[in-house]
């Protein structure tokens, strides 16, 4: 295995090497290149090691792991590249893409438009990734997770499938919690889901100030049509369905 | 800009697999999540071959991509790990032997946006040029300064926290 290096300013980035390696660069830049490294030891033993890694990787046809899930155990099938590339063609063209089932590709990190609110489902012991489709039972333990581009406000609220409607973050307070920017925050409260079955709907309040929580908690418990537009903040929601296992 | 091509693909498996590879292990510190990564990245672009449009180079949009899914992997291992320790801390121990300042990175890097976390691996983990990063990230290179900036007072913060 490579190991890392600490890099001279005047040197070339592992980027430069790794293009070098593979064919990228036009003649003067693989020339200049080539040049600075004829007379670097630190970049020529890089450059070195970068071709190494690549003939070691291409002698041993590092296996291509094509996992798939089946409900939710996970396997894997350990295959070349090339039959994985003509079995999926041969797939394709006779069941089309569904046949394949689904790759399991992880969230996207949140951007722009991005998904803002995540959940994630601990059961026996064996913790998974929640999203909408996926049955919940009570006794699981839900933890969100929020991205924000920007810091602000936080709140979450929640309806069950009693039509209760109830402050799951910030516990006990009255008003929304400041929140920090950041990929897949933790919010600080996890929670062991209770009896009551049915759909459960989730709104995360994203807000510029510290908003007070109690009439957005009795507006959700006095109606069924959701939340209505709040100002000064942005709504982002979920819903999973609780079930009996 | 016509798609890659499955062959194509596969050529590139084989001629920039091991870059992936070796920078997949260095984010995520097992060979095993680094392993399936690689896999992840190809497995996308095989399924997806128009993300790559020819625009940049094929080993530039290989950071990028590799960048976003290390990222994605550390931030959903978190979540899990937090999540296992507080409700049933019996079940899983934390890996040990990890060298401490890729622990803090890896850290700190779930705790600024997805731009911050991106400038923070090219500059400190890869250390790209300030050049070389905008190349990668599709930006100008002023605003990488501002990100690195940002980035750097984020860190002293942190330091200053008890």
């Amino acid at each position: 295995m490579m190991e890392s290096r600490r890099r001279e300013a005047r040197c070339i980035s592992d980027l430069g090497l790794d293009r070098l390696v593979g064919g990228e660069l036009g003649p003067a830049e693989e020339c200049e290149m080539l040049g600075h490294a004829g007379g670097c030891e630190a970049c020529r033993a890089r450059l070195d090691a970068i071709r190494a890694d690549q003939r070691s990787f291409a002698e041993k046809q590092a296996p291509f792991v094509l996992p798939r899930r089946t409900g939710d155990r996970r396997r894997a099938m350990m295959l070349g590249l090339a039959p994985i590339l003509a079995a999926a063609a041969c797939l394709i063209l006779l069941f089309g893409r569904r046949a394949l089932g689904p790759v399991p590709v992880p969230a996207p990190l949140p951007t722009k438009g991005g998904r803002a609110l995540e959940f994630y489902v601990l059961r026996h012991g064996e913790v998974s990734a929640g999203n909408e489709q996926m049955s919940i039972h009570p006794g699981d333990a839900v933890e969100f997770v929020f991205s924000s581009q920007r810091p602000g406000y936080l709140a979450i609220l929640s309806v069950d499938g009693a039509g209760r409607a109830n402050v799951y973050f910030p516990a006990g307070a009255d008003r929304a919690a400041a929140f920090q920017e950041g990929l897949g925050q933790p919010v600080p409260v996890s929670t062991i889901l209770d009896d009551t079955l049915g759909d459960e709907r989730i709104y995360a309040l994203q807000c510029d100030t510290a908003i007070v929580l109690e009439p957005i908690r009795a507006a959700l418990a006095g109606g069924p049509d959701g939340l209505p537009p709040i100002a000064g903040c942005v709504t982002h929601t979920l819903r999973y369905r609780k079930e009996k296992p | 800009m016509p798609a890659l091509r499955p062959e194509e693909i596969e050529d590139a498996y084989r001629r920039h697999g091991h870059g992936v590879l070796r920078r997949a292990r260095r984010l995520l510190g097992n060979e095993h999540d680094a392993t399936e990564t690689l896999h992840e990245v190809f497995i996308d672009l095989l399924e997806h071959p128009q993300q790559f449009g020819k625009r940049s180079s094929l080993v530039t949009w290989l950071y990028a991509a590799t960048t976003h899914r290390c990222l994605n992997r550390l931030r959903n291992g978190r979540t899990r790990a937090r999540l296992v320790e507080r409700h049933a801390p019996a079940h899983e121990a934390s890996p040990a032997g990890k060298v401490e300042s890729m622990l803090e990175l890896r850290r700190l890097l779930g705790s600024v946006s997805e731009e911050m976390a991106q400038a923070c691996v090219y500059h400190y983990v890869d250390e790209l040029t300030q050049d070389e990063i905008a190349a990668v990230m599709g930006c100008s290179r002023r605003h990488v300064g501002h990100l690195l900036e940002r980035l750097r007072a984020r860190m002293c913060g942190e330091v200053g926290r008890p």
